[in-house]
């Protein structure tokens, strides 16, 4: 599904991310863990083509969509959930949610996935009228990554869903991230600081260290890892 | 006072407030979707202006039938200029800084709009000259006859229902439509927005084409009643950054009321205090109103 093969990326001078290399299979949760400032983030925005990196492929469906706009790849069926949630403040739930949809045409497909983002997440079908800006925390987590899936995703990408939740709400996220992988068969990749959440939720995982991909691994064997457990999980 | 003077001041000011709130609204829908303050939004409704005059002169009939033309044709020069002189300068911040770049901290833009607006004037100088010109239109002599003595001249009625009209058109195209919720959530959340897919150089065009186009028809609708001459954006885009400043930069409906507010002081200065206060009227409701809301009537963006 992608490929990022040796992928490196600038902030102006300041070379963030070195060498980083990652895949993601169909219906595979993988996560992406790794310190503060370890380059979680810009490696999900060079994906999803919010950053354009210096070196390497990003490869979508066999497609290298390395230096595209975003709204091009958006297009492409990658949906990014970025950091801060990427929400419309002033715009209510509804709307939000419409935009999340805002480049498909199939009237009955956006029926079906507003039914079941609200299966997924009732609270939001009560809060439908309310301006997204007044939501709670955990509901705008929520909210996004509603958004993100009124997009047919055919890949998600979710920048730090745990970021700022109860632990209660952080487990009712993650839940619901599994429960999206096995209904709907959408491939997630999760850049997440919690690294016990992350990888027990996902299939794989990779571990980013000074802007490269060091490790790589089944989800729960890293958890088992030594370096991981005390760089990572304070164990 | 004679209360019927007071009265005509009164609805004077609220018919000047509307085309103020027009001319508003167009700065700060650039402001809000490009973070691009226009120094040049004058200009446009000088061209405005001009170019009714030009469609009259050359096609007959009235200038409040013409304006709408001459709106588009503005519209169309907006979207021109936006592609030309601004479009380079956006993909190199946004590569530089990613996809939030704040366009308005950038020297580059400022000096653009201020180039672009000198570079306007002087063309609509050598096009049609330093003499002022007042577009004829019938409406201009007939005169509207109230109860209680109240009198007003039909062409300001024209030119403050067309002002109207234009901002209900403008805000239900933002509620309801497809691309003015585009608009809209390009404004809230630019990078958000090209993530779900929307094209945000293609809402900058539309942007650009809408805060021209209701700038150019402002002009328009003044040109019966004031004179048209090549520096007449300059004293409105003045008047147009205090009211964007007072309302609230990017908040349109802060505009809109602003927009009222200012046309209201400015008459009530003018009766109270005598017409050469007029402007500083309008300056002091903006001192006034910064410092208690340093964010505006509304607030706005950061």
């Amino acid at each position: 599904m992608l490929e990022v093969r040796n992928v490196s990326a600038a902030y102006g001078t300041a070379l963030v991310l070195k060498n980083i290399n990652i895949r993601v299979g169909s219906n595979e949760i993988v996560s992406l863990i790794g310190a503060n400032g370890a380059g979680k983030t810009t490696t999900l925005r060079v994906i999803s083509g919010m950053l354009k990196p210096i070196g390497g492929e990003v490869m979508l469906e066999g497609r290298n969509i390395a230096g595209m706009e975003p709204f091009q790849i958006a297009s492409l069926g990658l949906v990014h959930v970025p950091e801060g949630r990427g929400l419309f403040p002033e715009m209510t739930v509804m709307e939000n949610l419409e935009m999340g949809a805002y480049l498909r045409k199939d009237k009955d497909g956006i029926r079906r996935d507003l039914e079941f983002v609200y299966s997924l997440f009732p609270v939001l079908k009560e809060r439908e009228k309310q301006l997204a800006g007044t939501l709670s925390g955990g509901e705008q987590q929520m909210l996004a990554i509603a958004k993100g899936l009124m997009g047919a995703p055919k890949l998600l990408l979710l920048d730090e869903p745990s970021l700022g939740l109860s632990p209660v709400m952080v487990d009712r996220i993650f839940d619901a991230i599994s429960q999206i992988n096995r209904e709907r068969g959408v491939p997630i990749l999760i850049a997440e600081q919690n690294a016990y959440m992350a990888l027990s939720a996902s299939h794989r995982a990779y571990v980013i260290e000074n802007g490269s991909t060091v490790m790589e691994g089944i989800g729960k064997e890293l958890l088992g890892n030594d370096h991981v457990r005390r760089a990572y999980l304070g164990i | 006072m004679q209360p019927t003077l007071f009265i005509e001041q009164t609805i004077l000011g609220l018919m000047m407030g509307g085309i103020y709130a027009a001319v508003g609204v167009g700065l700060t829908m650039i402001f809000g979707v490009m973070r691009l303050s226009n120094f040049a939004h004058g200009e446009f409704y000088m061209l405005g202006a001009f170019l009714t005059y030009a469609l009259v002169m050359a096609l007959g009939g009235d200038p409040y039938l013409l304006a709408p033309l001459s709106a588009i044709a503005v519209g169309l020069v907006g979207i021109a200029l936006n592609k030309l002189v601004f479009l380079s300068l956006y993909k190199e911040l946004r590569e530089a800084k990613g996809a939030a770049a704040f366009f308005f901290q950038d020297l580059r833009f400022i000096m653009l709009t201020i180039g672009l607006s000198i570079l306007l004037v002087d063309l609509a100088l050598v096009v049609w000259g330093p003499i002022p010109i007042a577009i004829p239109s019938v409406f201009t002599s007939h005169i509207v006859r109230l109860p209680g003595g109240l009198s007003f001249s039909l062409a300001r009625i024209m030119a403050f229902i067309v002002a109207t009209i234009s901002l209900i058109v403008l805000y239900t195209f933002l509620k309801i439509t497809k691309t003015g919720k585009a608009i809209r959530a390009t404004s809230q959340n630019p990078s958000a927005a090209a993530l779900v897919g929307i094209n945000t150089y293609r809402i900058y065009d539309v942007t650009m084409f809408i805060s021209t186009s209701l700038a150019a028809l402002s002009g328009s609708i003044l040109g019966p009643i004031y004179n048209v001459y090549p520096t007449m954006g300059l004293d409105v885009v003045a008047k147009a950054f205090v009211v964007v400043i007072t309302g609230g930069m990017g908040n349109l409906m802060g505009s809109i009321l602003a927009g009222f507010l200012i046309g209201l002081a400015e008459s009530w200065g003018g009766l109270f205090f005598g017409t050469e206060y007029r402007q500083v009227v309008a300056f002091l409701i903006m001192i006034l109103v910064l410092w208690f809301r340093p964010r505006g009537i509304l607030g706005g963006r950061s």
